[in-house]
């Protein structure tokens, strides 16, 4: 059994302009066997980018969980991720129409990962950074795209996005958890030199797996207020998908 | 015994703590003997004529030369980064001299570790020399911070000048290409400004892709390096992955815009060199 605690902190940066959080995060559990995990950051130069965040980060959800089977088992990787991004273009579409907006006013990055039975799947646009916690190792499995500069990444809506959209798949086997965090939450958690996370992220991780979610969640907004915003103004996301210990399936 | 809901805290210490992204700042300034031209204040005529390189200098004393503008704009610069809150960590000024040759005479580092430069007055304006410098520097500077992991903007160039170059042709035309890509690549924001009546501003402009550059009006240097210190504060303000916007419309208060193309002066536009 699989379980998610998520965390959404408002920065520093848009408290003070005003404007609302652009981090979004969304979790879909679809008994009996699919446990889909998003979180999307809004660009903070697109002016709904918190719509389409939250459009984003749902869609991911329903999509994987609709196709799970079908996409892991497709070779061709390629028509997986166009397909993928033509389901989140058309929903942006649609929000854009119905917002009176262009598309790119829409424009966030975009994590994912869904698990189901034996297997995952993980999507990733952009920045932010993507864990994975493999017989009790953490390593990092999807990195921030980034250009060279801090303020330059790809989002959904990007032109060259189905260049940048990565897709990983796998069997689970002795993975017990994942992590995913916006650029905001990245700045104090990942290190950019050795592309490593911070021991923290293992610390959070194990009491994940201990408590239930809304005490997790609680005890991490706290704790992302008093210290995390401290360090960055960006606004900070988390989620922690863990399998539940002494769970043998 | 630690309690699980222990390995929820998060202190200070358990985050990375060179989070600060940074902004470089190249200061390339022309410090040839023109930039010792009076330009107003209380001065008395020697009574000697001077000819240098076919220009008729009529030698003064007293008055205030463009040099000490200028370092009155640097020091007010430096003095405004150390007083703002988020740029006096973020902004790391270097600075390029050139007049016979290029000289770096304060390189990068935190503004805390740095003193106001003091600037030199020479003779000639090796401008091609200067640019180059500068641009090697600001490529070091970049490779220090992706090797330590440190994030950081798009760099800026302030190019500023009286004159014509006169160094080596070459290093000018290899340090117009070099700029001209970085800023067609987007890797480089450049500010060729222009300082007083003689200054080249053809070849100024020749710096940028759009053939642009800056005519600062007066000798309104102060004016310029607060714009400047406020386009660093607000940079430095700005959030992870936020187009950085600058207030250009505020450039027009201390500068015109100069275009190649129709070779005339006019209000500045809303948009960058």
């Amino acid at each position: 059994m699989w379980k998610a605690a998520q965390v959404t902190v408002q920065g520093r940066g848009h408290k003070i302009a005003d404007k609302p959080c652009q981090d979004k995060t969304y979790i879909l559990d679809s008994p009996p066997d699919c446990f889909v995990v998003s979180l999307a950051d809004g660009a903070g130069s697109a002016e709904y980018s918190e719509l389409g965040a939250q459009c984003v980060t749902q869609k991911i959800c329903r999509v994987l969980n609709e196709n799970f089977t079908r996409y892991f088992a497709t070779e061709e990787s390629g028509s997986v991720a166009e397909e993928i991004l033509s389901f989140l273009v058309e929903d942006l579409k649609n929000l854009a129409a119905e917002t009176d907006c262009e598309i790119r006013a829409l424009a966030s990055t975009l994590l994912a990962v869904a698990v189901k039975g034996k297997q995952f799947i993980g999507v990733h646009i952009g920045d932010g950074v993507i864990g994975v916690l493999d017989e009790n190792f953490l390593a990092v499995m999807s990195h921030p795209d980034n250009g060279e500069f801090i303020n330059e990444t790809i989002f959904v809506t990007s032109s060259n996005a189905i260049s940048h959209l990565r897709l990983y798949k796998g069997e689970l086997e002795e993975i017990s958890a994942f992590v995913l965090m916006s650029d905001g939450t990245a700045e104090g958690m990942y290190q950019r030199d050795t592309q490593n996370f911070m021991p923290i992220v293992e610390k959070l991780i194990r009491a994940a797996k201990l408590l239930p979610p809304h005490e997790v969640e609680a005890e991490l907004k706290a704790n992302f207020q008093e210290t995390l915003c401290k360090v960055t103004a960006d606004d900070c996301s988390l989620i922690l998908l863990v399998k539940e210990p002494y769970d043998s399936e | 015994m630690e309690k699980i809901s222990d390995l929820l805290k998060i202190r200070r210490e358990d985050l990375r703590n060179d989070g600060t992204p940074r902004v470089a700042i190249c200061l390339c300034l022309d410090v040839s003997g023109s930039m010792s031209v009076v330009e107003f204040g209380d001065f008395k005529k020697t009574g000697n004529v001077v000819v240098k390189d076919g220009k008729k200098y009529i030698p003064v004393t007293g008055g205030v030369t463009r040099m000490d503008e200028l370092q009155r704009g640097i020091e007010a610069f430096y003095e405004e980064i150390r007083n703002d809150a988020k740029a006096q960590y973020s902004a790391e000024i270097c600075v390029v001299a050139f007049s016979d040759t290029a000289e770096c005479i304060s390189d990068f580092a935190n503004i805390y570790r740095q003193e106001t430069p003091h600037l030199k007055l020479g003779d000639m304006t090796a401008m091609g020399e200067g640019v180059n410098m500068a641009l090697d520097l600001l490529e070091q500077r970049k490779k220090e911070y992706k090797s330590v992991g440190v994030d950081y903007y798009q760099p800026w160039l302030v190019l500023m000048t009286d004159g014509a170059p006169n160094g080596d042709p070459n290093e000018l035309e290899r340090a117009i290409a070099r700029t001209t890509q970085l800023v067609s690549e987007k890797k480089l924001t450049i500010f060729p400004i222009g300082v007083g009546e003689t200054a080249n501003l053809e070849t100024l402009a020749r710096f940028t892709p759009k053939h642009h550059a800056i005519k600062l009006e007066k000798l309104r240097f102060k004016e310029f390096f607060e714009w400047l210190s406020e386009s660093v504060e607000k940079t430095s303000q700005s959030i992870v992955g936020e187009k950085v916007e600058l207030n250009t419309k505020a450039i027009s208060q201390w500068g015109s815009k100069y275009s190649a193309e129709t070779k005339e002066l006019e209000p500045w536009p809303d948009e960058l060199p």
